[in-house]
């Protein structure tokens, strides 16, 4: 009889953590919202496509990377970020600032020259107000530090507009409103869950200043205003019939997930399965209206 | 599918309703605040002394200026469908100055 396998954690190394420094993950959905609009633009080159990933990539994985570098501090006090680079002691933050800048500046340089200046420059922008007007100053000094913050992660839609048309309009700048007012709810969802974490780092999330009824009504009012954001490039001609279904219906969703929350914390049951099934469901909610924007116009075309 | 402009329009400001409606709500939040939840994390932050209270004009500035954000998005997105009504707005300016490239 053989002896079952055994399944171990994955042992970290130099590698692993410079890409654990770029949070993956989260970096996917902000590709999945520069490339849709590419298709939604026009009819980019995979080369061109290509290029806006590689440079993405590299610009948030930068940003990602240099916030890590100035929340060591916090990332020791909370459970979720206790392992780290910097505060497991795998890491110093010199290394780690240096790895992000180098990212940042390899990002610059490639949409640079290879893409667009306006696309460089919209890309370098994100990362200046991830570092310095999310972490930097607002983080920790208001509850509105996720509703302005968010404006960060609202920078791949256009990067990747004016990758493809080397302009703006109303519809990028619609898509960047819409991950704009999209951020609240999705983070506050998490905030409702991990209190205790950001209560104990002093980061003043709204549940902990206005508390989880009122945060919850504000993930409510930012889904209304999100929803009617999704119809407007549809009002202006700029999408069809396919996208204008997708953004309904996954939009009613959103908001029905938002609604049980609420309702659960109303009756004084019990709103943190609800709370978590909103906070997974944002990230596939943006990722498809994306993807139903960039379908709807490669099938219009 | 073709949709009248009455149909049209109404959905726009149907929406530009709902918008004010729940932006109303937004800055309801900052302006007239609900007292801070006792007990709990909240508590625990603020007497370990980490979590500071904000400034009060920099919390107005920042709900506020989405919400000027929204208007332009709404003015620019009617002006772009209406074009006659910025047109006949800025009429004889608009005639002086195509007069003039000619």
């Amino acid at each position: 009889m053989s002896a079952p396998p055994v399944v171990t954690a994955p042992v970290p190394t130099l590698g692993r953590d410079l890409i654990a420094l770029t949070k993956p993950r989260i970096i996917s959905l902000l590709l999945v919202t520069a490339a849709a609009p590419m298709y939604a633009a026009g009819q980019p080159s995979i080369w061109t496509v290509l290029l806006v990933m590689v440079g993405g990539y590299l610009m948030a994985g930068g940003a990602n990377a240099v916030n890590m570098y100035l929340d060591r501090d916090i990332d020791d006090v909370m459970a979720r970020t206790r392992l780290r680079p910097i505060p497991a002691g795998r890491m110093t933050p010199q290394q780690v600032l240096a790895f992000g800048v180098a990212c940042a500046a390899a990002a610059t340089w490639l949409l640079a020259f290879f893409v667009n200046v306006l696309a460089a420059g919209l890309a370098l922008a994100g990362f200046y107000f991830y570092v310095f007007i999310y972490t930097r100053w607002l983080k920790r000094s208001s509850p509105q530090n996720i509703v302005i913050g968010g404006a960060a992660g609202a920078f791949p839609p256009l990067v990747g507009w004016a990758a493809v048309t080397g302009s703006l309009d109303i519809v990028a700048i619609t898509l960047f409103l819409i991950v704009f007012y999209w951020t609240p709810p999705h983070f506050w969802a998490l905030a409702l869950m991990k209190q205790v974490d950001y209560g104990r780092a002093g980061v003043p999330m709204a549940p902990l200043v206005w508390g989880e009824r009122e945060t919850m009504h504000q993930m409510l009012w930012y889904t209304v205003i999100l929803l009617c954001l999704t119809v407007l490039p549809w009002w202006v001609g700029a999408f069809g019939l396919l996208y204008l279904a997708s953004a309904i219906v996954l939009g009613a969703l959103l908001l029905g997930g938002i609604i049980k929350m609420l309702l659960a914390a109303r009756a004084g049951r019990p709103w943190s399965g609800p709370a978590w099934w909103v906070y997974k469901y944002s990230l596939l909610y943006l990722a498809l209206l994306f993807v139903a924007m960039a379908v709807d116009r490669t099938l219009a075309r | 599918m073709l949709m009248s402009v009455a149909v049209s329009d109404t959905l726009f400001w149907l929406a530009v309703a709902l918008c004010a409606i729940a932006q109303l709500f937004i800055l309801k939040a900052v302006f007239a605040p609900a007292p801070p939840p006792m007990g709990g994390p909240a508590e625990a932050g603020r007497a370990a002394g980490r979590l500071r209270p904000a400034s009060r004009p920099l919390e107005m500035a920042w709900v506020v200026l989405p919400a000027v954000g929204l208007v332009f998005l709404f003015l620019w997105a009617w002006q772009l469908k209406h074009p006659a009504a910025l047109a006949s707005d800025a009429g004889p300016i608009a005639v002086a100055s195509n007069e003039a490239a000619r």
